[in-house]
């Protein structure tokens, strides 16, 4: 199968592991979008001005979440369903089938960023400035959190281990770096640190562009390098490092 | 060219267990073949490695005329394989399985959409179109996996225990669309529990045992040698020194079991009934074959 049968075999399986679950039960949109919602009420409740640090950490941790909770659906494939094997034996390649569950989360988190779209433009926070940063730091997001999430499921065997992977992992990379709060609040020496998540140096350009903050020199570009830099390595360790076949 | 060809073919668990001990098989091109053994033989791995599923840990596999290891993109062009203990997934209808299945493969969608139709009807689930597969019974879970598989244009398929779980009536159903399969020039190699699978559907009967290829060959040849024409299961009420002299004699699960001519199960039924003790008679079959060969192999102490 070339690459165009592989990129329309990415664009099925991410309609039947996105838009088909979606639509069955949008419900499940709150399973990803309460811890955002609630952080957005809390912070609105201390100060008004902290509602735009938490609409752009509520973009940032909706597709970090939904992109690891790929681990999930990849360990439901494999080791509940078994139905991977099948995915193996076939044409389709481990890339499209990456590709694929990458897209049925992007797909999956498009109803929670369209209620944090609505929320941010009524709040006037998405300028035509911010706009674009925004679009590339999300993209960025979600590819490093699919990748991540795809290459650790390939190291679990047992189907529980996943789903508090998945909670422990999305709170660690949406709470330790200056998601939810300004990264002015950070020590300056401290602030590279952050750079070392993605949702960290992501969080950094966002508040930079909505001019919540002012980053020191250079820090913006070093952002954008470390984000691109952990996108494309994880995204290379997801396609080398896991294990599609198993030795 | 044979369809499944391998030279040695060995798999060691990181545990140390050995499930394939140098196994060298060849399948010829539009056969069933099936693989019996007991639970643990290695029938799985032998066919997840065939599958490109697993990497073995020495020997060669060809499949199609390529290797496993080195030209696993091409065998999965032409392979299709439905795993042991796969389920389908819950959250989708048995349409989108089908139909999601061959576009996933890189079927055009209005052939896809025709195959899953057909195959709808094949395995008997036209009723059940856009009802979930969590909805399902057991049986028709099953036979929607399959249907999956079997409307592919896979050159080989790989079954691992297809009708497990499966009634009477779906078993034969199964037994005759494998049978289509074959007539069209397609390959199946088929992993099985049931001897009586096995004997009703192989071309060829491959046993294994301790990851290795303890014995091969037509069903029917397999159960000329077992060398009697008859089986006596007798439950209690003689020693085995008794039985011996009407033939072969076996202790298997508490029965004790006696392969013999008719002359000789007669003989032996006319003294058990003498006694009082229950008796049951049947012609050889390939399980007796398996029973004897795996019985040699593991413990002569048990052949009374």
């Amino acid at each position: 199968m070339g690459l165009r049968g592989q990129l329309r075999a990415s664009l099925v399986l991410g309609w039947l592991n996105g838009v088909i679950p979606i639509r069955r039960t949008p419900f499940w949109v709150l399973s990803y979008l309460m811890f955002p919602l609630s952080l957005l009420f809390l912070l609105r409740l201390y100060s008004e001005g902290l509602l735009d640090f938490a609409l752009l950490g509520g973009f940032l941790t909706v597709l970090a979440y939904t992109g690891i909770e790929v681990l999930g659906d990849v360990v439901y494939f494999k080791t509940i369903c078994k139905v991977q094997d099948m995915f193996v034996a076939s044409p389709l390649s481990p890339s499209a089938y990456l590709f694929g569950l990458s897209l049925s989360s992007l797909f999956y988190s498009l109803p929670g960023l369209l209620v944090l779209v609505a929320a941010s433009l009524l709040r006037g926070l998405l300028s035509p400035q911010l706009v674009p940063t925004l679009v590339a730091v999300l993209l960025l997001i979600w590819l490093s959190f699919t990748a991540l999430g795809f290459t650790l499921s390939t190291f679990i065997r047992e189907p529980r281990h996943a789903w508090p992977l998945v909670g422990i992992l999305s709170i660690l990379f949406s709470v330790l770096p200056p998601v939810y709060y300004s990264a002015s609040l950070l020590p300056r020496r401290l602030l590279p640190l952050s750079l070392l998540l993605p949702t960290g140096a992501g969080a950094l350009l966002l508040q930079e562009r909505a001019g919540l903050v002012g980053l020191p020199e250079g820090m913006g570009e070093l952002a954008w390098a470390s984000l691109v830099a952990e996108a494309l390595l994880l995204w290379m360790l997801a396609r080398h490092g896991s294990r599609w076949r198993e030795d | 060219m044979n369809a499944v060809e391998t030279l040695n073919l060995s798999k060691r668990y990181g545990s140390g267990v050995t499930a394939l001990d140098r196994v060298s098989l060849r399948v010829p091109r539009g056969r069933i073949v099936g693989l019996l053994g007991r639970n643990g033989a290695g029938k799985t791995t032998l066919v997840r490695i065939l599958a490109t599923q697993l990497r073995p840990t020495s020997g060669r596999a060809r499949v199609l005329g390529h290797d496993v290891v080195e030209e696993a993109g091409k065998v999965r062009e032409r392979i299709a394989c439905l795993p042991q203990e796969a389920e389908p997934v819950g959250f989708l209808s048995v349409w989108e399985h089908l139909y999601g299945y061959l576009l996933l493969r890189g079927m055009g969608s209005r052939e896809a959409r025709e195959r899953a139709g057909e195959m709808l009807q094949v395995v008997g689930l036209e009723d059940r179109r856009e009802t979930l597969a969590s909805e399902l019974s057991g049986g028709m879970q099953r036979k929607l996996l399959l249907g999956m598989v079997l409307a592919t244009d896979a050159e080989l398929l790989f079954l691992d225990e297809p009708t497990t779980g499966l009634d009477l009536v779906s078993r034969g159903e199964v037994w005759r669309l494998l049978r289509e399969f074959r007539r069209e020039g397609r390959t199946i190699l088929l992993t099985t529990q049931s001897m009586e699978e096995a004997e009703a559907l192989s071309d060829e009967v491959l046993l294994l045992h301790r990851g290795r290829i303890l014995a091969r060959g037509r069903a029917e040849e397999l159960i000329r040698r077992v060398g009697a024409e008859f089986r006596v299961e007798v439950e209690g009420g003689f020693k085995p020194e008794e039985l011996s002299r009407h033939g072969r004699c076996l202790r298997v699960s508490g029965s004790l079991l006696v392969y013999t001519d008719r002359e000789g199960a007669e003989k032996l039924a006319r003294r058990a009934i003498r006694r009082g003790i229950h008796v049951r008679s049947r012609p050889v079959n390939l399980e007796d074959f398996f029973l004897l060969q795996v019985e040699g192999e593991d413990g002569p102490a048990r052949a009374a």
